[in-house]
């Protein structure tokens, strides 16, 4: 899977609208050129989302009636950005504030972002939910030869449809066109974040060893075995291909144990879903470097949740041993708020503090004070910015 | 072979490049590149298609399929195979229980592929010479011993017990051979897994070249019998190798065992060495091959035959293929070419009996 600089052209169209906003800051409202290059650029981003690579081995017509939903979703896209435009000029207005260039295009980015999320994770009606598992099962991995795996969204789901017979075909695009009219719109019952995560679960079963008498399991394929088996990588230092490989493992695995199918659906999607961390996380920190050293200071703060202004709660849960350090940490909850999405859940957003709170969580020398019994160790972190959004100092606050 | 093949791949590729670094061990017999069927398999391999690779073994264990450069493809299959279950990891244990796991599940839901049935045995075998290693005997623990004993008997009892539907494939029997090397069988032994071998894939000439190794006066053999062997071989596959196998086979030999003592502690005889080379290459042209031909020229000190095969090469020089210490090998046999016959003492015994050192096939 090509994870190369792809997600880069999507964040460019912000960080443009960054370099402009100086000039365009105190203005009472967009100029023309300045509404066009908003709208311009994500549109852009949206039509290259929704375009199928031609090198991709697909069936002519399923290619065809794809690509017809695709142009329509980009027809539907084009009207909805300049009502969200307009809805964060109001927003800027109602706070007192002229129309912020810089704010309204992050802004506009984060929303479309949340909306590929939420498109991701949204479950289709009983024959989709069913028919896509069993694709999902039976299909092969899409986890190699897709040239731009960031911008993969559609692709892969079409894929996915060409891996059951023909004749579910027709049904399963008629299904995409309907989750495609939700964008914009509340989502209701949508699931939560499942508990593990994925990842989690799936290297508990695999620290335990290769597959035996005593604990079956399905094995991993030689590539990822050679990675987690033979060179004893964690998730963090998976490749995007590897870790697309666990997911369909996992996923596997989850039913040959038992799990019910729409949680199996749902952990899947959870994990699959490409967040703002997923497409710029590496953008902006490097991996591996987010960890201050200082124990009693606060995390830092990802640099991806700044530059959206995403600010919230996290509720993590560590696993102890008997002394009081830290044996495993997750997060449990999440409540958090990113400036341009309202009305649905944030879901691009809610694990862009994951990574930085665990790793605060399990720092070295860190030490808690047992709860009684085996309970886990609960606590919340808040996430803030300063007005000005580039305070320095970091806001992590433990409660 | 793949689903979709023609697109980047970094982390398939990275493991190939890795994966590489084994094949290059191996004794390819005519490419110094990586043939693109081996490649493909490796990535079908590391994907775990099953699928994949179970087409292209159904397709490749009957037929000749045979490579304008005379390697036939069942060898560049089995070299990708090969090269995903020796992938050069830092915990070679956990990596092989696993891949022993997934061969066993890909068997049990394919109890009709033959392939399914060899891979786990291969990987069984593989799972031997962890424990073996590759150094000298003498530097293997007794308790490795033990062990490498054990999984190659393993293996060749899951073969046993599979025999309906592994031993219908002459990649078992190519296995069995390596296994049974292992396990010092008697060469009567092994010649009937050969010839078992043989008669379910007359073309699949891995078999000739797996037989050789218990001829090697090291080993059971001695030169007679190894002579006769490759003598009798060579005849074999006349119809499409001409006289080819000799070379190659003596090539290997010394590759296994003689080195530079080839000509002088074998039976090999440069002159029908040479005429092999010419045939195979006047049938099969393949600049990897005629890079081996001058080489072997250079160490049998046959000037002519060097500089006329130099000058055939031109451009297409692979130092790769030039013996054990490949760019010393090559730079000096080129100077060697340049000189004046009268500088060289040895100039003209070639033609009488060949002093090649061949280190490649």
């Amino acid at each position: 899977m090509s994870f190369a600089s792809t997600s880069k052209a999507l964040l460019a169209v912000a960080l443009a609208c960054t370099l402009a906003c100086t000039q365009a800051a105190t203005a009472p409202e967009f100029s023309d050129d300045m509404r066009t290059q908003i709208t311009q650029g994500l549109r852009h981003e949206v039509a290259r989302i929704f375009s199928l690579d031609k090198d991709i081995p697909l069936d002519p017509a399923l290619r065809a009636a794809a690509e017809k939903i695709a142009e329509e979703h980009v027809a539907r896209f084009d009207k909805l950005l300049p009502v969200w435009l307009s809805e964060e000029a109001a927003v800027e207005s109602l706070a007192g504030k002229p129309p912020s260039f810089r704010a309204a295009s992050t802004a506009l980015l984060a929303r479309l972002l949340n909306e590929l999320a939420l498109w991701q994770i949204e479950p289709g009606d009983a024959h989709y939910e069913t028919a896509t598992l069993t694709a999902l099962r039976n299909g092969p991995d899409v986890c190699y030869g897709i040239r731009d795996s960031l911008a993969a969204d559609f692709t892969v789901r079409i894929l996915r449809i060409q891996a059951l017979p023909a004749a579910e075909r027709e049904a399963m695009l008629a299904s995409e066109r309907q989750l495609l009219t939700h964008w914009g719109q509340a989502r209701a019952n949508l699931a939560p974040w499942p508990d593990p995560l994925p990842q989690q679960a799936a290297y508990a079963l695999l620290r335990r060893g290769p597959p035996a008498g005593d604990h079956p399991r399905l094995a991993l394929p030689p590539g990822l075995a050679s990675a987690v088996m033979g060179k004893g990588a964690d998730y963090a230092a998976l490749q995007p291909g590897e870790r697309c490989v666990l997911q369909y493992w996992w996923l596997r695995e989850s039913l040959r144990q038992g799990s019910a199918p729409a949680a199996v659906l749902n952990a899947f999607r959870y994990d699959t879903m490409l967040t703002a961390i997923a497409r710029y996380g590496s953008t902006f920190d490097k991996p591996g470097v987010a960890t201050g050293k200082d124990v009693a200071g606060p995390p830092p703060y990802p640099s991806v949740a700044k530059f959206f202004a995403a600010t919230g709660v996290t509720t993590v849960s560590v696993q102890l041993d008997r002394d009081g350090n830290p044996l495993q940490a997750s997060v449990i909850g999440r409540k958090i708020q990113v400036p341009g999405i309202r009305g649905v859940r944030p879901v691009a957003f809610e694990n862009a503090f994951d990574d930085a709170i665990v790793k605060y969580a399990m720092q070295e020398d860190r030490h808690y004070d047992k709860p009684s019994g085996d309970a886990p160790f609960k606590f919340q972190m808040v996430w803030n910015l300063d007005d000005d959004n580039d305070a320095k100092a970091s806001k992590g606050t433990k409660q | 072979m793949t689903p979709i093949p023609r697109s980047p791949r970094p982390l398939l590729r990275r493991l190939t490049i890795w994966a590489l670094a084994v094949c290059a061990a191996m004794p390819v017999l005519a490419r110094a590149e990586t043939a693109a069927l081996t490649t493909e398999t490796m990535d079908a391999f590391f994907k775990g298609d099953f699928a994949a690779l179970d087409k292209e073994n159904e397709r490749l264990k009957q037929g000749k399929h045979i490579g304008a450069d005379g390697g036939i493809d069942l060898e560049y299959f089995r070299l990708g195979l090969n090269a995903v279950i020796n992938n050069r990891v830092d915990h070679r244990e956990p990596y092989l229980r696993e891949m022993e796991a997934l061969t066993l599940q890909w068997a049990t839901e394919h109890p009709k592929s033959s392939l399914a049935h060899i891979l786990h045995a291969q990987v069984l075998e593989a799972h031997a010479w962890s424990y073996r290693g590759g150094g000298y005997a003498k530097d293997v623990p007794p308790e490795a011993w033990a062990d490498f004993r054990k999984y190659l008997q393993r293996a060749a009892k899951y073969l046993q017990d599979h025999a309906d539907v592994a031993l219908a494939d002459s990649s078992a029997h190519d296995l069995l051979l390596d296994i049974g090397n292992g396990l010092g069988w008697d060469i009567g032994t092994l010649r009937t897994i050969q010839q078992e071998g043989l008669k379910r894939n007359p073309n699949d000439v891995m078999l000739y070249f797996d037989m050789l190794n218990p001829l090697l006066p090291k080993w059971q053999g001695d030169a007679k019998i190894l002579d006769q062997y490759i003598r009798e071989v060579t005849k074999q596959t006349q119809a499409d190798y001409g006289t080819g196998m000799y070379g190659r086979l003596y090539a290997l030999a010394a590759e296994k065992e003689y080195g530079h003592a080839l000509f002088e502690n074998s039976l090999a005889d440069w002159p029908t060495m040479k005429k092999s080379y010419e045939d195979m290459l006047s049938r099969f042209p393949s600049p990897g091959r005629l890079n081996r031909y001058a080489y072997m020229a250079c160490l049998a000190k046959d000037r002519p035959t060097l500089v006329t095969v130099l000058a055939q090469i031109g451009k297409k020089i692979d130092a790769s293929l030039w013996g054990p210490n490949p760019e010393r090998s090559l730079e000096s046999c080129q100077r060697w070419a340049k000189e004046a016959p009268s500088e060289t003492k040895d100039d003209g015994k070639a033609h009488k009996k060949g002093q090649a050192n061949p280190a490649s096939l």
